[in-house]
């Protein structure tokens, strides 16, 4: 070592022990008033990431926004249809959850999701995206749960034409059809399916999917109606829980019965 | 003009550190391929920026990374220069760091930027090798 490196080896030593004793306070005045200077540059990288960080949740907030008052609406309508002196006011609250894996013997028929029992998911909670039903929990363990989709082959739910009021099942038959379809219905292609709320798992109002063949077979009373699901599974990344059903019964005179 | 590069790539990368230690790499770089001073001068900068994060240890990165880069400065004319003794050398060098800074300042041990550091050594020198040198590799 030459003697120039040596006393500049040992001059930093120096400098690096005096600021290792320096006071608490002296440490975070000194690096307060340094790290404005120094690490300004660090500052603009590490703000530009945050901002797309910030952006990002915002998109995620907007969406879980977009997916409450989609149910709440269908919530409103389904008061405003019916005709008793009794309501109650729903608020959904979502949770997301992103898809860690799927089964590989049936790719999309189950959605490995990365919350479980933690995060308050039970089994049989209802399972969405923005563009409509992806099914409900089979499975919750502590960090992790299994999602059955419309694409199961064991699937069914109650399913509501809206436009007509016709109700019926929605199975998984390979395609995705709703049954129970009498021949007299007035269903056309491009009609949407919702769930109808007839059961204890899944809200009313959910998009199930849209009218895409409607077959004529010898059958004297129904008819199969085919659809085309609201959410294609294999392209999911995320979907929602609906984690809450908060519901406050609220007890009105309806004019109309008075 | 290296030297500013030098100093660039360490304000761009320090931000990632705790993900990947990118900044180690360059003192380690820098050690095998520059002047004796600059190499100690760095490591005393990068040590201190780093501080900067930490003001109630502020000096315990800069000591480590001065007495760290002065030793291996100190051994690497005994260092014969392969790929693999550069790579075991590396390797000793970055965790003799994580190892003094967990025991100095209880810095948590994270398996997995320890291994994202040391997987992209050879990468890193490379392209390194490439910006400055114009080679991918020196002997």
């Amino acid at each position: 070592m030459s003697r120039r490196q040596l006393i500049l080896f040992l001059s930093l030593v120096t400098l690096s022990i005096i600021f290792l004793f320096l006071t608490e306070h002296a440490k975070l005045v000194l690096a307060t008033k340094l790290s404005s200077v120094l690490l300004f540059p660090v500052k603009i990288t590490t703000e530009f990431f945050d901002f797309l960080s910030v952006s990002r949740t915002r998109t995620e907030e907007l969406e879980i926004t977009i997916n409450q008052l989609r149910l709440e609406n269908a919530e409103l309508k389904k008061k405003v249809l019916q005709d008793t002196t009794e309501f109650q006011e729903t608020k959904f609250t979502l949770l997301k959850a992103q898809i860690i894996g799927r089964d590989p013997s049936n790719i999309n028929g189950f959605l490995h999701i990365d919350k479980g029992e933690q995060q308050n998911v039970y089994v049989n909670q209802p399972v969405i995206t923005t563009s409509g039903l992806v099914g409900k929990i089979k499975f919750v363990n502590a960090h992790y749960s299994i999602a059955e989709t419309v694409e199961n082959q064991r699937f069914a739910i109650s399913g509501l034409h809206e436009k007509t009021g016709v109700h019926g099942i929605v199975k998984q038959r390979g395609n995705l059809v709703f049954d129970y379809v009498r021949i007299t219905d007035e269903i056309n292609i491009g009609d949407s399916i919702y769930t109808s709320g007839m059961s204890e798992i899944f809200p009313k109002g959910i998009l199930i999917g849209t009218v895409q063949k409607i077959q004529q077979i010898d059958d004297l009373f129904f008819k199969p109606v085919y659809l085309t699901p609201s959410v294609q599974v294999n392209r999911l990344t995320s979907v929602y829980l609906i984690v809450g059903k908060g519901t406050e019964k609220k007890v009105e005179l309806n004019q109309s019965s008075e | 003009m290296r030297y500013l590069v030098y100093f660039v790539l360490l304000y761009i990368f320090l931000p990632f550190n705790f993900s990947i230690d990118i900044p180690i790499i360059l003192i380690f770089f820098i050690i095998f391929n520059e002047d004796e001073r600059f190499a100690v001068i760095f490591s005393f900068l990068a040590g201190f920026l780093i501080d900067l994060y930490n003001p109630p240890m502020f000096g315990v990165n800069t000591l480590v990374y001065v007495l760290l880069a002065q030793s291996l400065l100190y051994l690497r004319k005994y260092i014969l220069q392969s790929l693999l003794t550069t790579f075991v050398t590396f390797v000793i060098f970055y965790l003799a760091k994580i190892f003094i800074l967990h025991l100095a300042i209880m810095s948590p041990l994270s398996t997995t930027p320890i291994a994202l550091t040391i997987i992209t050594f050879f990468p890193i020198s490379w392209i390194l090798h490439r910006l400055l040198y114009g080679v991918w590799t020196r002997t």
